[in-house]
């Protein structure tokens, strides 16, 4: 249940303050953008991959369904 | 408004499907964006797009253009969505040169209208100010010289705007920063003295560039429609513009819904392709039902440009809040079905979801033409 929260909460999050900069947190390099707006972009990419890595977030719910609830095959 | 494509319509989408597959795949972008490319698109494929009507194809024949509708406009910006082809379609031919067919004096068309459609030449429309859109947020000012006027301000993400010949600069000649009214339209040129131009580097690799104006003069001669009015001109383009844009999304979000669902057809995970799983199976299912609403929804506000009906910026946000919600779900979904392959740089996947997120923000995302549709409704 960690492991899915805090993915899907991330992914959330960083949907959010993309949403909140607008095009400032979608710069990719140059001196157009600070420092904090160009790892913000890093930030919301890297987030896409929370929900895979280590178990993707339909494992996690898998297992839930399985060995918490006991839900068959 | 007709559901059913005509016959020259689906002819279009043949020739736009065969074009942008051939000229400006996905590897396109990729290879300029690879070669940080300082242009940012292809003149050579710019020209042939413009030797195929498409850089003049909604602007009147009497000054070069194809005189066609947005309807097959859309379908052009369809395709090229399916690609994420680069090409200023949107920012030349689409925002600036609607903004002089809608508001410029008979000189100014047959000035430069002809330069536009024949691909000669390209424009941009300076009229963002910060990260979010908002029509009237414009600090810009212009103030009134002997014989012009003098233009001080800051423009961001203008498309295309490091590449344009000319300039559209939305600048306050009156009014503050937010009103209606006070907005003005200035032809500039980008040579002029008091202009710094600096291309910005954004995710999804498009033309977007900073422009700094540091009292900029030009002739009274420059002036697009009245002043003070020219939110009267930049009301229906950008209305125009946003459904422009709709059609671009939907392109790229129904191909990158294709492509996830032939990945799921062949992915095996735990000695089963993926697609047989039902949590996957519903999903697909579901973002099959958005795309279809969004298909809908784009090709009734394009015929809503084509027939001027009175109910279009309506219209016009419903289309891009539910686009935008579309392109969210598809592209995030994408990645997350294509798993751990679907964050690297080699997929093209990713791109799909860059794209999504400019497109997303660029005139208004989803929250803002849900609050602009409740103030036009009344709420």
């Amino acid at each position: 249940m960690a492991k899915y929260y805090a993915s899907e909460s991330n992914k959330r999050r960083q949907e959010l303050m993309v949403s909140v900069m607008g095009n400032r947190s979608l710069g990719w390099e140059g001196e157009g953008f600070s420092r904090a707006e160009l790892d913000q972009a890093r930030a919301w990419l890297r987030s896409k991959g929370n929900s895979i890595e280590g178990g993707t977030s339909e494992i996690q719910l898998n297992v839930i369904a399985k060995r918490v609830l006991g839900l068959p095959d | 408004m007709p559901l059913v494509p005509t016959e020259e319509q689906e002819m279009l989408r043949k020739t736009a499907r065969e074009f942008v597959t051939e000229n400006t795949p996905v590897k396109h972008l990729r290879a300029l964006r690879d070669s940080k490319d300082a242009v940012g698109y292809s003149p050579e494929i710019w020209k042939q797009m413009g030797e195929l009507g498409w850089t003049g194809i909604t602007l009147p024949e009497e000054y070069g253009g194809s005189g066609l509708g947005y309807a097959e406009l859309g379908i052009i910006l369809e395709e090229c969505g399916r690609t994420l082809t680069p090409e200023p379609l949107l920012a030349s031919v689409v925002l600036a040169a609607e903004v002089i067919a809608l508001g410029g004096s008979e000189d100014q068309k047959r000035e430069l209208l002809p330069r536009v459609c024949s691909a000669e030449q390209t424009l941009a429309l300076a009229f963002q100010e910060s990260g979010r859109f908002h029509p009237y947020r414009v600090a810009t000012a212009a103030t009134s010289t002997d014989g012009g006027y003098r233009i001080s301000g800051s423009k961001q993400f203008v498309l295309n705007g490091h590449m344009a010949d000319h300039l559209i600069v939305v600048a306050r000649t009156s009014g503050a920063e937010f009103d209606r009214d006070g907005l003005s339209l200035f032809l500039v040129d980008p040579a002029a003295e008091g202009i710094e131009i600096t291309r910005t580097s954004m995710i999804d690799s498009r033309n977007s560039a900073r422009v700094v104006l540091s009292g900029v003069e030009v002739s009274a001669a420059s002036l697009l429609g009245a002043i003070g009015e020219g939110a009267a001109i930049l009301d229906p383009v950008l209305d125009r513009a946003t459904a422009a844009v709709c059609a671009e999304m939907l392109g790229s979000a129904s191909e990158a819904f294709e492509r996830t669902v032939e990945y799921l057809k062949i992915r095996e995970q735990f000695g089963s392709r993926i697609g047989t799983f039902q949590a996957l199976k519903h999903r697909a299912a579901l973002m099959f039902c958005e795309l279809e609403l969004s298909r809908s929804i784009v090709a009734d506000v394009l015929s809503a440009i084509d027939e001027q009906r009175e109910e279009l910026p309506s219209l016009v946000c419903t289309a891009k809040a539910r686009l935008s919600d579309t392109a969210a779900l598809v592209s995030c979904e994408a990645i997350q079905m294509h798993g751990g392959i679907g964050m690297t740089d080699e997929e093209e996947i990713g791109f799909f979801l860059k794209r999504a997120r400019t497109a997303e923000l660029f005139l208004g995302d989803a929250r803002y033409h849900r609050d602009r549709f409740a103030a036009l409704q009344g709420f």
